[in-house]
């Protein structure tokens, strides 16, 4: 019933999310990553379709230009942070939107075509591969000193920690993600065009983090799939299907306004695992069965 | 030619200058950002086009059923969008549910209007007068007259009421003005209120003057108006009428002079400029020099 395509969407809006997520990191809104995927569209689509090269190097331009554009746009926030930062990331989006309405090179208003070779294998290798990643580092150093600037920007700086730099890593690092969709995303639906990056396509990420829960890796996907999969279920409502999922979407964040899943709900999950993968191994020895405190209890804190 | 320009950068300015006072209650008191408002902004023109057109209501009863739709329409947002995270002091998912609500209007639109502009009948006739510099219509004047009109008696209530001190004393600290015995609750009520009126009233004058309801004036005019609050200061009811006039006049000669691929960048680039050389706004208020 539900075409493989949505799930293709579906991967390519989880890297969406994870780019706000990343950004989220260190405290920072972006309502601008359209901006990000535009470029990262518009450049891999360049890379292959004007100057032949294959897919992966046409997005790992599309990575590096994201990562270096990012940097470059996230210098001033350097001097502007909060809801200020977000208007500021907005007003890019909407600069991107104008430079491709305006630029010859790429088919203006018009858009390109061409891209291909973006398949359901490629992108959720990509995803898990990211996945992991973003796992991996979610109880770092690193990830420890983003959560200390985005919960106090001077106690974090009193401690010695570079929140300059650490505020541009993260808002560069979304950048990169969703540029990367944005590759990925061109080489699947074959056509672009600069309206396909208006400001909605800003606002999607933060939804799935919204909807999903901003504390976690997993939140994001959990969002993610539930705002590309939702209208697709909503498909014998026809025409009202826009209209109860932003009904639904408003029931869902005043009924769960910290997200589906949290990292409360994720350090019980792990809890009871490890506890119960510990008894099945004490058991496994014919050890006799002792109380042993939750090895997740102190971590998470 | 120049002349005419600038009566149309006074129209436009006031139009923003309306919507971004509406934008920047509810920000000066929350901090959050109410991604409903354009949305509000672009159904008041349809309110007008329900009142005169369908139900063929003269022109003030018309604008009544405009004010009590705002109205209603803010406090629908509070309600649903704002008010279930509160206790969160969470700034995203406020801001992403009034988002969903913005697009729960959009589709309520295209419902009952669809997505075309709908063409508004004749509203004042009236002849129109020729200023030497510039000509000028009864229904451009009466567009000036109430957008003005509005923005004083914005002005008059926040500078000069019980209501506005109270308003303006949550903004500035709401704690300490709970602690003098303001009702936050109910101010922060008036707020979305009183946002919701101003937005549908200015898409009412938007709808005048472009003599059509356009459901897409939400996503460009609608949002623009964001930037003209920043760029203004924020919680700064003369800077965001400041702001309007400016943005306004930019963007009426982008139009005139350069390209209409241009048009309605200038709001953005103006917004980065401020946000780079001076982030308190033109007339920048302590809160936003704090908050930023």
């Amino acid at each position: 019933m539900v075409d493989q395509s949505v799930f293709v969407l579906m991967g390519i809006n989880i890297l969406m999310g994870w780019s706000f997520y990343v950004i989220l990191m260190s405290g920072q809104f972006s309502f601008g990553n359209a901006g990000f995927m535009a470029l990262g569209a518009y450049s891999a689509g360049v890379a292959t379709v004007k100057l032949g090269l294959p897919l992966a190097v046409a997005l790992l331009i599309a990575v590096v230009i994201g990562a270096v554009i990012g940097w470059l746009v996230g210098l001033p926030a350097l001097r502007i942070r909060g809801v200020y930062l977000a208007l500021a990331t907005i007003a890019f989006a909407f600069l991107v939107e104008n430079l491709f309405i305006n630029l010859e090179y790429t088919g203006a208003q018009v858009g390109m075509y061409g891209m291909t070779g973006t398949t359901l294998p490629l992108v959720y290798v990509i995803v898990v591969a990211l996945g992991l990643l973003l796992l991996r580092l979610q109880h770092s150093r690193l990830a420890r000193s983003l959560q200390a600037v985005r919960e106090n920007e001077i106690v974090a700086s009193t401690l010695g920690l570079n929140t300059t730099y650490l505020k541009l890593l993260s808002f560069s690092t979304g950048a990169a993600f969703a540029s990367l969709a944005g590759g990925l995303y061109a080489h699947y639906i074959y056509f672009i065009s600069p309206e396909l990056f208006g400001f909605f396509q800003s606002v999607w990420p933060a939804f799935y983090v919204a909807i999903g829960g901003p504390e976690t890796v997993i939140g994001p996907i959990l969002g993610a799939a539930v705002v590309t999969l939702l209208p697709e279920y909503f498909q014998p409502l026809k025409e009202w299907r826009l209209l109860v999922f932003g009904l639904t979407v408003m029931a869902l964040i005043a009924i769960r306004p910290q997200g589906l899943y949290t990292r409360k709900m994720q350090e019980r999950l792990l809890g009871g695992i490890l506890a119960l993968v510990g008894r099945s191994r004490g058991r496994a020895e014919e050890r006799p069965l002792t109380p042993s405190p939750s090895p997740t209890r102190g971590e998470g804190s | 030619m120049i002349g005419q320009q600038l009566l149309n950068a006074l129209m436009l300015g006031s139009n923003y200058a309306l919507v971004a006072i509406g934008y920047t209650l509810v920000f000066g008191i929350l901090n959050m950002l109410n991604f409903a408002h354009p949305n509000v902004f672009a159904l008041g023109g349809f309110l007008l086009f329900a009142g005169v057109a369908t139900m063929t209501l003269p022109f003030p009863l018309a604008i009544v059923l405009v004010i009590v739709g705002g109205v209603v329409l803010g406090l629908a947002t509070e309600l649903f969008c704002f008010r279930p995270a509160e206790h969160l002091h969470d700034e995203l998912a406020p801001a992403i549910s009034s988002v969903a609500f913005a697009l729960v209007l959009t589709e309520v639109v295209a419902k009952v209007w669809g997505s075309e502009p709908q063409r508004l009948p004749p509203l004042v006739s009236g002849a129109s007068f020729d200023l030497g510099l510039f000509q000028v219509s009864t229904i451009q004047i009466v567009i000036l007259v109430l957008s003005f009109g509005l923005m004083l008696a914005v002005d008059w209530m926040l500078y000069r009421t019980r209501t506005g001190f109270a308003l303006r004393a949550v903004a500035e600290r709401r704690d300490v003005a709970q602690l003098l015995g303001v009702n936050v609750r109910s101010t922060v009520v008036l707020a979305f209120a009183l946002s919701g009126v101003l937005a549908a009233l200015a898409g009412t004058l938007l709808a005048m003057r472009l003599g059509l309801a356009d459901p897409n004036v939400a996503l460009s005019y609608g949002l623009r108006a964001l930037a003209v609050m920043v760029i203004g200061g924020l919680g700064n009811v003369r800077g965001a009428m400041i702001a309007g006039l400016l943005v306004g006049l930019v963007d009426v000669m982008t139009l005139a002079f350069l390209s209409q691929a241009y048009s309605g960048v200038a709001a953005w680039v103006l917004l980065l400029l401020v946000l780079l050389f001076k982030p308190s706004g033109l007339l920048g208020t302590r809160l936003q020099r704090e908050t930023i």
